[in-house]
């Protein structure tokens, strides 16, 4: 158990937090020591404003937690198995909490945890299959089909791009979906499903964009590297840099309400040269494509 | 039997399959994101991009195949240029590039998984009873023109590369009947498809059977039972197994009717076996990989029969037992090492040991297995000269216990303009080693004759000092990458073949009462100059529309009448595509193939052939599709009662 003051039940985005003056406690909550995690917490360290004293530990580590003094703390989890331990640990604490996609964070059901998310905006995903393949059509494979916001709609028609969704249940099983979906679009967008899109899944979903001779653009960098020809995803310092902006717009106005999650802000591009030449794609480089995908920006 | 099989059967099926619903591991979003995955496309398993082939390259994909609606392996060739598909019998097809097309064709390297389907014995591919199904193809590289370095001599006019889908993109079932309501061929196919996963291994259990009268004239209908076995294991993140196996069992007619006491070749039913093997390791590393494949293949035929009386000049009563039973069988172990050094030079390099193992009393008179052993270096270096340079050198060297060491070199310069253009000019020279049978044949007729006794009459005798045949090829060509989904090849290309083996005789004397009779044997000698141009377009604007099509103008020019006119002067295909929208498809085909000699058939006149085929999706995966065939006038394929006739079929196809 944490030996804080607690505080009282806050309700995101309707209330503001007040941060005491002088230095302040961020507990960094790790879900495991990996080499992502710590690069993430590298940044965030490096980059918020405020003096500051960090604690990091893992979340198998948080519940001897002792600080220093009682100022209450602003928590920091990495990782759903980090955001499950600082809820248990203390429910009424503020945390940002980083590593989680939309669908965990939905599952966490977090009363005073904001999502820091890994998933890209979808007008970022469009915007990008658009840029980087010059493609007319993309698809996707669902459980449940999204609805497009205005902003979202209006771009589709910017950009003259045909976003096409195909769902998947008992009855409609992935890959004659995927075959589908492949037939009738020029690239496959593999969103960040679980249910979908996971290692036991993979292997049979790019092995079959490619004799479709259809790129795979994924969430994942982890995915270049096994044979989607590209990905738009957070790196662990853009996630850094993400939670460091929060952390010190916090500071600086602390009366301003917090979202309660936030997609990603700041992405980082992969491409898989040997796909794109298997494929026989030229691509545009990172530059020209980044000054592009900025003008769709809000 | 039939019990257990049923049993066995729906616990196959009732197997759980992955799908979506099936609960996931609960690992972190970041793990998806981060973690090492392992590579799925290597090197190995995607295609060098065509504008950077070094040699003349043709694909039939999984689309093509499928919109043609063809049930026979060998006329998914058709849409190849150069390429000609006739059938000496239903269930005999012929593929062949450019000419010189036998029954037992010696010229063509025929691979599937890495593996030679190539007969040893007698030459030849078993097109009909491959334990190889359409529906399990995902995809077909031919490359025309001589290909030694890549794929070792009888790579020699061209080669055909099956590759089968990869496990992990079939699971589920599948199965598919089809059936005609002609009286000639009635046609009756049925497949079957289980795919499943578990961990780290994806397997693929398919089956098919296939079944047809062949012409209506002659004896030749097939029954042909298949079975095939695929896994897909990964090991860790950089290392792939692959085992494959499976086994074909035929029947199929032979002979024609007896009309006369002179007649051998009487109907009967020969039974074939086909089984093989392949076993294949790739190891991955970031600057390269390496493949082991050990691979068996084996083809047992029984084929023996009594004729009945033969009268032979003024001697009647005369009896006699024919044997064709053999056994083939083909043994490799191959080591393939890629590596690249940075983005510019690439290496690849290998060697394989093969042994051929022969048992047939009818082919080299002798009760046991005849051994063939062959080792093979080969080696090739691509090298990017800038961005738009790429030179492609690579040699093969092959020596056999029927031939000494001869080398095949190739060189190859492409120039690429941009990423849309590329052109290539091309030098190679390959050889065609000879079979066993050309080698060290020993074919003999035995016969009782009345009031002689017991007589043997050699029919055929090899040749010890046979030597390959030699092809010397050059081309330029050029790949193009037009807008608006257009994809182009021309080539202008010219062969020489020289010490082509044909068939020669000598006399022997076999003493009273038949004295000196000539005896064929296979010797060297004619060279063959062959020139020609080749045109392909594949035109697929959008996803509702495909057109592919190509032509070949051929000139050769031979010492022996015999070989030229085997090499038609044109050949043309138009096949074309059309989702009308989600649930209606039409396609087609029109063939033409200009007038041949073909060397063991007959002359055939020009011949034109029209396919269409109508398709209705249903949803979760069901079609129904309609296959009209040889739907303009009949035409005659390679001897004139060879009829093709209009012929109709259906097929039902799902997943469940």
């Amino acid at each position: 158990m944490i030996r804080c003051h607690r505080i009282l039940l806050i309700f995101l985005a309707l209330v503001p937090i007040a941060a005491e003056a002088g230095n302040l406690d961020i507990v960094i909550v790790k879900s495991s020591d990996n080499t992502y995690f710590n690069q993430s917490i590298e940044t965030l360290i490096d980059q918020v404003d405020r003096a500051a004293r960090f604690k990091v530990v893992t979340s198998d580590e948080l519940g001897n937690l002792e600080l220093d003094s009682d100022q209450v703390p602003l928590f920091v989890a990495l990782g759903l198995p980090a955001a499950r331990a600082v809820e248990k640990a203390d429910p009424g604490a503020i945390s940002f909490n980083a590593y989680l996609t939309y669908e965990q964070y939905r599952e966490l059901k977090p009363a005073n945890q904001v999502g820091v998310l890994l998933d890209q905006p979808l007008y970022r995903y469009l915007a990008f299959c658009k840029f980087l393949l010059a493609t007319d059509s993309v698809g996707t494979i669902v459980e449940q089909p999204v609805d497009l916001d205005a902003q979202e709609s209006r771009l589709l028609d910017e950009l003259n791009l045909s976003f096409n969704q195909y769902r998947v249940d008992e009855q409609n099983k992935l890959l004659p979906v995927l075959r589908r979906l492949l037939q009738q679009n020029d690239a496959l967008l593999m969103l960040p499903r679980k249910a979908i899109f996971n290692r036991q899944s993979l292997k049979g979903v790019l092995l079959t964009s490619y004799r479709f001779r259809k790129p795979a653009i994924s969430y994942s960098p982890a995915h270049v590297r096994a044979g989607a020809l590209a990905s738009i995803y957070s790196s662990p310092e853009d996630i850094g840099r993400h939670l460091a902006v929060l952390i010190n717009r916090l500071l600086q106005q602390p009366e301003s309400p917090l979202p309660a999650y936030e997609f990603a802000r700041f992405y980082t591009i992969a491409t898989n040269s040997r796909v794109a030449r298997a494929l026989e794609l030229e691509l545009p480089g990172e530059p020209e494509l980044r000054a592009r995908m900025e003008l769709v920006e809000p | 039997m039939r019990d257990k099989s049923g049993i066995l059967l729906s616990l196959l099926l009732s197997c759980p399959i992955l799908s979506p619903a099936v609960a996931q591991e609960d690992t972190t979003g970041a793990g998806d994101f981060f973690d090492d995955s392992p590579q799925i496309l290597t090197a190995s398993r995607m295609s060098k991009p065509l504008l950077e082939s070094p040699a003349s390259v043709s694909v039939i994909d999984r689309q093509m195949i499928e919109a043609s609606g063809v049930r026979d392996l060998a006329d998914l060739f058709r849409l190849v240029p150069g390429f000609v598909v006739g059938y000496h019998s239903g269930h005999a097809p012929v593929v062949t590039y450019l000419g010189l097309g036998e029954e037992f064709g010696r010229q063509i390297q025929v691979l599937v998984d890495g593996r030679s389907v190539f007969i040893p014995s007698f030459g030849g591919v078993p097109w009909s009873n491959l334990p190889l199904l359409i529906e399990d193809i995902q995809r077909i590289e031919v490359i025309r023109g001589p290909n030694a370095v890549t794929y070792g001599a009888n790579a020699f006019l061209a080669t055909i590369n099956i590759i089968t889908r990869h496990a992990a993109e079939d699971l589920g079932n599948r199965a598919s009947i089809t059936a005609s309501d002609n009286a000639n061929p009635d046609i009756a196919d049925a497949y079957l498809r289980i795919g499943r996963h578990h961990q780290n291994i994806d397997w693929r259990l398919s089956m098919g059977a296939i079944s047809d009268d062949g012409f209506a004239a002659i004896n030749d209908s097939k029954e042909v039972g298949k079975l095939n076995f695929r896994a897909d294991i990964t090991s860790g993140s950089n290392q792939f197994w692959t085992f494959q196996t499976g086994t074909s069992h035929s029947s199929l007619g032979r002979g024609f009717p007896r009309e006369d006491d002179t007649q051998t070749d009487v109907e009967r039913t020969e039974r074939a076996s086909n089984s093989y093997l392949n076993l294949q390791w790739e190891g991955v590393r970031e600057s390269g990989s390496s493949i082991v494949r050990l691979t068996h293949t084996r083809q047992d035929v029984t084929d023996n029969y009594d004729p009945g009386p033969i009268t032979y000049d003024v001697i009647t009563g005369i009896t006699t037992y024919i044997d064709f039973d053999r056994i083939s069988e083909r043994s490799e172990l191959e080591l393939v090492q890629n590596n690249e050094f940075g983005d510019r030079l690439r290496l690849v390099y290998g060697g394989s040991l093969r042994r051929d193992r022969v048992k047939s009393i009818f082919l080299l008179n002798q009760d046991d297995f005849r051994d063939v052993d062959t080792g093979r270096l080969f080696g090739s270096m691509e090298w990017r000269i800038g961005d738009q340079w790429l030179l492609d050198m690579g040699v093969m060297y092959e020596d056999t216990s029927l031939t000494s060491l001869d080398s095949s070199p190739r060189i190859s310069l492409i120039r690429k303009f941009g990423n849309r253009h590329a052109l290539r000019l091309v030098a190679s020279v390959a050889k065609r080693n000879p079979t066993l049978y050309e080698f060290d044949g020993d074919t003999e007729f035995v016969a009782e004759v009345p009031a002689f006794g017991t007589v043997v009459i050699p029919t055929f005798m090899g040749n010890n000092e046979i030597q390959p045949e030699d092809i010397e090829s050059h081309e330029i060509g050029l790949r193009s990458r037009l807008g608006g989904g257009i994809v182009t090849d021309i080539k202008i290309f010219s062969y020489r073949i020289e010490n082509h083996i044909v068939a020669d005789e000598i006399n022997v004397d076999l003493g009273p009462p038949l004295n000196v009779l000539p005896v064929q044997t296979s010797a060297n000698g004619e060279t063959t100059d062959v020139g020609g141009i080749e045109f392909e377009l594949d035109y697929k604007p959008d996803s509702q529309f495909r057109l592919n099509t190509g032509f070949s103008l051929v000139d050769a020019d031979s010492t022996l009448a015999e070989l030229e006119n085997s090499f038609p002067k044109h050949t043309a295909f138009v096949a074309a595509q059309y989702h009308i929208n989600q649930k209606h498809e039409i396609s087609g085909a029109l063939y033409y193939l200009d007038a041949i000699d073909w060397p063991d058939g007959d002359h055939i006149p020009i011949a034109r052939r029209l396919d269409l085929r109508y398709a209705y999706h249903l949803e979760k995966d069901f079609s129904f599709e309609v296959v009209g065939q040889n739907l303009l006038e009949d035409f005659e394929d390679y001897e004139p009662e060879n009829l093709h006739q209009r012929l109709f079929y259906l097929r039902l196809s799902g997943s469940f």
